[in-house]
């Protein structure tokens, strides 16, 4: 096979640096310089930037037999990652070869916070090879003009495509292509993905779905990386916690596997764990102290930045993280990867796992560390998942009207768009391919009249219409809007400064507002004393480090169990009484006879249900092991059901095994299991939307959608008190809206995303059908069995209830007077 | 008191009320922020339900009549207030009422910028940390709720009438205004207010609400 000019100039320069190209790498270039588009399935540090830099440069070289000599530049690449951290890396491999080649190419990264020269500079004078996040990209449509800017654009590469594909960034993402196609149609879109458990689908959403799959090939990389999995166990079950999320009873097991390799990545699964974690290696191995670091979402970006420098320079021996290291450059120092708590699926713990070990052929090798006794059994199971390549899918999100309202905003501030035109164009994406005609007139009288019907009184003001042209006249609403743009909401949180200024992070609200002047708190790593709040910034000085700071807490979604990994448990536990020969099973077996004493352990053909008296009320217990989604959504489901047979106020917990149900009375289950399909799939969309939890999942689901579509404004520094005229609660929003606009859209889209993502309708379908496979087991113990305990110390409760409210208020009034004191009337 | 979220003092024959916002969904609409419009009447239809139940001679708004700048909700109050001539209305000023100047005489209501005294009540918008010899004050602004718990980890937040020792707050009487919750003192006593209905909670010892 003869090479063209462009391959030959590639092969050389392999040549002269010793290298090989591997066998992915051929495919790309092949199939890029045949003009197709592609999803690349390759791991991180096996070389996937070049396998698609290098055909880019290839076909360059081929277009253009003069390469060598500068012409004017033009914009030709457009390279989309979702984090910025990781441009820098990315950066330097891609000038590195277009040195190496003797290529004049710019390689440039447009960041947010560039100033408004650097941003017209890049512009007058654009780089070959742009950088960008979704967000970035979104800016420049709201620019005039901005088509002049990509007309010239080859191709774009989408990096970490799995980690964008199942969120509202991903769909900003579609959004951005399919722009970018109607400007230039000949345009290629090549996606670099982890393995994912539904790569088809990925190249879909990149491709769009109108594309000849022809054109369009997904190649995989045969490189498997090998992972070791290695649970830290206790040397006697006794001395795990039976509830708990800190792991910090296993410090001194850990501490030894920090101590022997060189750096360690120590993956938490909250922020206030790193905080946690981070006072307790500190106060126990001060002989570490300067080689110690913790990096999480809320500290400031330039800590964050030096952490990830020291971290790459090998300076640092332990950083304690959340998922915020999840991404990043190549940390070749990094040799050890330690998971403490849940990794809740298996395709996150590898990607951890696969922090480490970056020679070509090592193997990574990942520590698991349990943070309550139950919690051991998951490192069997995600060996069970590693060995049998099982990877959890991400789904793609559809129909997020917020993001398309957001985008059409864009579009107008950006000179405007065309109904027609942009119908079609949004059409052609994965995520809208099912809007129909009257959502898409709904959305354009959202943008422009604000979705209810006008009356005299209305001054409505935000996209106008001018001939057939959406635009943006008001200066004012032009800039609200590139102010808020972007899908990341952020909780309400304040800043955390220096007196002197000097900026840490954020911290919400709530915590600082239970401070008082004086107080201290600990954070990134450091005591902080607490002076006061002015504006949205809590101003704090440097406290004595012997003093015991409280941890702040931030809220997160919680995660639940994947599917998969679910499975591997009810498997697993199925044989517990028996396979001793897994460390895990072996150390666990006295709190599995425990169980089994006060309950049951459950095999795979059988729920348990447990149900006890203590002084808090009456308590049910089920265990479906599906995560606590489901659960949630289970609980939300049966409490309901019952509560129509009586009427009743329960309250709900649940974790990633089981829920609970609480109430003020006793419910004789048995006999109502009998008469009562509780479990039924009959009727399950209705009764889940029936049950109040629908109603308080949306609301919370809607603070995210009313963010993303505007109808939040955060405010920005400098606008002072009017401002703040502008601020409402979402769940006001939310009232108000569903009152008086029931079909709304973006309320409806609430409701949607509560279904999907937060009670995994489809999953909790697919349970209660394997739970009408099942045996129903019901024990009474007298304590709450070892299974019970961790939900029901869980203080983060939902209510469901079918009494009237004028009855819960008068008895809550009666109850609360009695526990507070009052028993005569003044 | 009355469960509309305001109170009628007999003797004085007064409505007393706060925190009313009007305009702030056409504050919100006019910044391209879509809520529904016809929220808005729904304020106007319960200060008519009040009226009809207590025939006044007088309306005392204590602060956050209005919720910014002019708007054309302000001439739905206009309309509202010219069906009521023999009722004196009062204000006391609060931290979202930006007046025009002709306020006075466009819309027949006597303005008192930070305070007004009537007996033994003083009216403010703000409620006070520190009091003058044994005036009680009668106060808005917060938006009080409270946060009720019980058995089974169950709880309620609803609006609520907050009566201490020498003050008093208005709940919100407004449509589209959120709420906080309030702390609660020893002997405190605290109306809560849920779906038209009045619940009376009396305390011995303090509570400290946390938002829930």
């Amino acid at each position: 096979m003869t090479l063209t000019k462009g391959e030959k100039v590639i092969s050389d320069w392999i040549a002269a640096n010793g290298w090989e190209l591997a066998d992915f790498q051929r495919d790309t270039m092949a199939a890029y310089l045949a003009g197709k588009s592609g999803l690349l399935n390759a791991p991180t540090g096996s070389g996937k930037t070049y396998a698609l830099f290098l055909p880019i440069l290839a076909k360059f070289i081929n277009d253009n037999p003069d390469y060598q000599n500068q012409k004017k530049s033009k914009l030709r690449i457009l390279w989309i990652t979702p984090l910025r951290a990781l441009t820098k890396d990315i950066q330097r491999n891609l000038i590195n070869a277009c040195t190496g080649m003797n290529i004049p190419w710019k390689i440039g990264i447009r960041t947010g916070d560039m100033s408004a020269k650097e941003k017209n500079a890049q512009i007058k004078e654009a780089p070959e090879v742009l950088l960008i996040t979704p967000e970035s990209l979104h800016l420049f449509f709201a620019q005039k003009d901005h088509e002049e800017m990509f007309k010239n654009l080859e191709a774009i590469v989408v990096d970490e495509w799995h980690e964008l594909l199942s969120t509202k960034r991903g769909v900003a993402t579609e959004l951005g292509l399919a722009h970018m196609r109607t400007l230039n149609p000949d345009l290629l879109v090549w996606g670099i993905s982890a393995t994912i458990g539904n790569l088809e689908q990925a190249l879909q959403t990149l491709i769009g779905t109108k594309f000849n799959p022809d054109k369009a090939v997904i190649i995989r990389s045969t490189i498997i990386k090998k992972v070791e999995v290695e649970s830290i166990l206790p040397d006697h079950i006794e001395k795990l916690p039976w509830a708990g999320y800190l792991g910090i009873n296993l410090l001194d097991k850990v501490m030894p596997i920090i101590m022997k390799s060189k750096t360690t990545l120590l993956f938490t699964n909250t922020r206030s764990q790193t905080e946690i974690w981070f006072r307790f290696v500190s106060e126990n191995y001060p002989e570490l102290a300067g080689q110690v670091a913790l990096h999480h979402g809320s500290l400031d970006r330039e800590i964050r930045a030096w952490v990830e420098e020291n971290l790459h320079l090998g300076k640092l021996k332990l950083v304690i993280c959340t998922s915020s290291l999840d991404l990043g450059v190549d940390f070749r120092p990094v040799e050890t990867v330690i998971q403490v708590g849940s990794a809740k699926s298996i395709s996150r713990f590898l990607q951890r796992a696969g922090r480490s070990g970056h020679r070509p052929g090592a193997v990574s090798k990942i520590y698991f560390v349990p943070t309550h006794a139950i919690e051991l059994i998951e490192g069997v199971c995600l060996r069970d998942g590693v060995k049998q390549n099982k990877i959890e899918e991400r789904v793609p999100i559809i129909q997020a009207f917020d993001v398309l309202v957001q985008y059409m905003v864009t579009l107008a501030v950006g000179g405007g768009f065309k109904e027609d035109e942009l119908f079609r164009e949004i059409r052609l994406t994965y995520s809208y391919q099912l809007i129909n005609d009257d959502e898409w007139k709904w959305l354009l009288g959202f943008i422009t009249t604000g979705g209810t019907t006008l009356d005299a009184y209305d001054e409505f003001n935000r996209v106008e219409r001018e001939g057939d042209l959406f635009v943006v006249k008001n200066k004012r609403v032009a800039m609200r809007h590139r102010l808020s743009m972007g899908t990341i909401v952020s909780d309400a949180s304040l800043k955390v400064q220096y007196v002197s200024g000097k900026y840490i992070g954020n911290v919400e609200e709530s915590f600082i507002a239970r401070m008082n002047p004086g107080d201290v708190f600990s954070f990134a790593g450091m005591n902080l004393e607490f002076i006061r709040v002015r504006e949205m910034t809590a101003h704090v000085r440097k406290a004595s480090p012997k003093k015991k700071g409280i941890i702040p807490r931030w809220a997160g979604g919680r995660i639940p169990l994947s599917s998969q990994l679910s499975d591997f448990i009810r498997e697993r536990l199925s044989g517990s009484g028996y396979d001793v020969r897994e460390p895990e099973l072996a150390t666990l077996q006295p709190l599995f006879d425990l169980q089994r004493e006060r309950s049951e352990i459950p095999n795979k053909n059988q729920l348990l249900i447990e149900q006890c008296r203590t002084k808090e009320g009456y308590h049910i217990f089920i265990y479906p092991f599906e995560g606590r989604l489901v659960h949630e959504g289970m609980a939300a489901l049966i409490a309901y059901r019952v509560s129509k047979i009586r009427p009743i106020t329960f309250s709900m917990a649940m974790n990633d095994y089981g829920f609970e149900l609480l109430t003020d009375v006793e419910i004789a289950l048995e006999d109502m299991l009998q008469e009562h399909a509780l479990f039924s799939t009959e009727d399950l969309l209705l009764d889940i939307q029936r049950s109040v939890n629908a109603t308080e999942m949306a609301k919370r689901k809607f603070r995210e959608v009313a963010a993303i579509s505007g109808m939040i404004f955060q405010g920005y520094p400098g606008q002072g008190i009017k401002a703040r005229h502008l601020q409402a609660s979402s769940s006001l929003l939310f009232d108000v809206i569903s009152e008086h606009e029931p079909k709304n859209l973006l309320i409806r889209q609430a409701y949607q995303e509560a279904l999907d993502q937060q009670l995994e309708e489809r999953r909790l379908r697919m349970a209660l059908e394997r739970i009408r496979t099942q045996d129903v087991i019901i024990r009474y113990p007298t304590t709450p069995s070892p299974f019970a305990f961790p939900i029901m110390v869980d203080r983060l409760r939902e209510q469901l209830s079918s009494e009237k409210l004028e009855d819960r208020l008068t008895k809550l009034v009666r109850q609360f007077e009695q526990v507070n004191g009052a028993t005569d009337k003044k | 008191m009355l469960p509309q979220k305001a109170i009628y003092w007999r003797e004085a024959e007064t409505i007393l009320l706060s925190d009313l916002h009007i305009g702030k969904i056409s504050h919100f609409r006019k910044a391209g922020i879509p809520v529904p419009q016809n929220g808005s009447t729904d304020n106007f239809n319960r200060l008519d339900e009040i009226i009809a139940a207590t025939n006044p001679k007088q309306v005392l708004f204590v602060g956050d009549l209005f919720h910014s700048d002019i708007n054309r909700e302000w001439d739905q109050f206009c309309a509202w207030r010219k069906k009521y001539p023999s009722v004196k209305m009062d204000i006391v000023l609060g931290n979202h009422d930006y007046l025009p100047e002709d306020f006075c005489s466009n819309y027949q209501i006597d303005i008192y910028p930070t305070e007004l005294v009537i007996g033994p009540f003083t009216f403010a918008h703000h409620p006070r940390e520190e009091f003058n010899g044994d005036e009680y004050v009668i106060s808005g602004h917060v938006h009080p709720v409270i946060a009720l718990s019980g058995m089974a980890r169950q709880y309620v937040k609803t609006p609520c009438f907050y009566f201490g020792e020498q003050q008093a707050i208005l709940p919100s009487f407004g449509y589209f205004t959120g709420g906080y919750a309030i702390d609660i003192q020893e002997n405190d006593t605290v109306i809560a207010v849920a779906e038209k209905k009045l619940y009376p909670v009396q305390l011995r010892i303090a509570v400290t609400s946390l938002g829930v």
